[in-house]
């Protein structure tokens, strides 16, 4: 009874490791994937949340965020980049969104991009925000009241 | 032992759950948690996820498709300065400024700390703090203009249209007005303004150091020991600024 018993034990300590195993696994699957996380707040106050999405430079002018699915792609272009400190700050200028085979052009009203393409993280300023390594964060509001966040580090290294 | 297994097997689940909780309150959180704390500006917000396999949901912001023979890339480069933007300005306190440099153009005598002799005699002040050729003062990264923004942004992040309420005077010409505004700590504005010792006055006033910039931004300052009142014409590459009136 006594060894029958010892045998449940670690059989079940076993299952139970591997259980948490395999949801150690699950839970950092989605991580190991994530870019960033973009987030669309219209004026009538709906508000939906894209993570995962996918952020790169390209070269020194434009910046695009593909959604998960890789359905459509924001292609931002910006201008008048300058310095403070190590961050870089620009001002988009242009919006496009590319999805199901058309371009549309979005009206941008004004919008702010941080990108910090130092190994370290680095204040926003007047802010307590900190942006991290390699990383974006970028915000604009469009003519209709359309608020676009996005936050994540870059794919494929900065520029 | 089927107990056992059962009872494992819950554990085991039970852990599942508990780690998959996370992502899903971190995503609660960053997509509206924050702004369903405050409802003094959005009521009841209505905080969804994302529709797998949609893309963005941005139908109410996209205009009419544009035709795939539209040369996006070519229409979004970046906008470089233009004889316009930078053109002669005629000043009716002063009669008309004397050869203006083109945009672009850099005057081949420019000299850093003090005054220089440039094209046609024009007084050239160079950036006392910044030495070190072209972009120098920006980590040696071309600044363009960015459209939409007054003085294409060298002067703060200030979207055309929703500058009006920070007007900081304005510069009467003969040919029309330029408003000027208050030039934003952080930006390459102020660090001009910081490098010259400059501090900014309201525009209107004579006597007055008047600085253009790119996009026909101008501010506004009270003279110095480096800068005497007078118009002047900024080169971004260099932030060296070319009296305009000498």
């Amino acid at each position: 009874m006594r060894p029958l018993c010892s045998e449940v034990t670690v059989l079940s300590i076993r299952m139970a490791l591997a259980g948490a195993v395999l949801a150690l696994a699950l839970a950092a699957a989605p991580a190991a994937q994530a870019r960033g996380t973009a987030t669309v707040t219209k004026s009538s106050g709906t508000i939906r949340t894209y993570q995962n999405v996918r952020i790169r430079l390209i070269g020194t002018t434009s910046l695009r965020v593909t959604s998960a699915d890789g359905q459509g792609t924001l292609s931002v272009h910006h201008a008048a980049c300058s310095y403070i400190g190590d961050l870089r700050r620009c001002l988009p200028f242009e919006i496009t969104l590319d999805q199901h085979g058309a371009k549309h052009l979005l009206d941008l009203q004004r919008g702010t991009l941080y990108v910090n393409v130092t190994g370290g993280s680095l204040q926003m300023p007047h802010s307590t925000m900190l942006v991290p390594a390699h990383s974006i964060v970028l915000s604009l509001e469009t003519e209709r009241g359309t608020v676009i966040s996005v936050t994540g580090s870059l794919d494929g290294g900065a520029q | 032992m089927n107990a056992g297994k059962k009872k494992s097997f819950a554990l085991g689940l039970s852990l599942l759950l508990t780690l998959a909780a996370p992502p899903a309150a971190s995503a609660q959180r960053h997509g509206g948690g924050a702004r369903a704390a405050a409802p003094a500006r959005v009521s009841a917000p209505q905080i969804r996820s994302a529709a797998p396999s949609r893309g963005f949901d941005l139908r109410e912001d996209t205009a009419p498709p544009l035709r795939q023979s539209t040369p996006l890339r070519q229409a979004a480069a970046p906008p470089q300065s233009t004889p316009q933007r930078f053109a002669p300005v005629t000043v009716s306190r002063q009669g008309t400024a004397p050869h203006a440099p083109a945009a672009g153009h850099r005057p081949a005598l420019a000299t850093n700390l003090g005054y220089g002799g440039g094209p046609g005699g024009h007084r050239i002040i160079g950036d006392p703090r910044y030495h070190g050729g072209n972009w120098g003062w920006n980590h040696g990264v071309t600044w363009n203009p960015a459209p939409r923004y007054w003085g294409g942004g060298f002067w703060g992040p200030w979207a055309l249209g929703l500058v009006a309420a920070s007007a900081f005077g304005a510069i009467y010409y003969d040919d029309g007005t330029l408003d000027s505004y208050q030039v934003e700590p952080d930006s390459p504005g102020a660090e001009l303004l910081e490098n010259y010792q400059l501090t900014q006055v309201p525009c209107g006033p004579p006597d007055l150091v008047v600085i253009l910039g790119p996009d026909n931004g101008v501010i506004c300052a009270d003279p110095n020991d480096l800068v005497a009142a007078g118009e002047y014409q900024l080169d971004p590459a260099d932030l060296t600024i070319v009296a305009l009136d000498s």
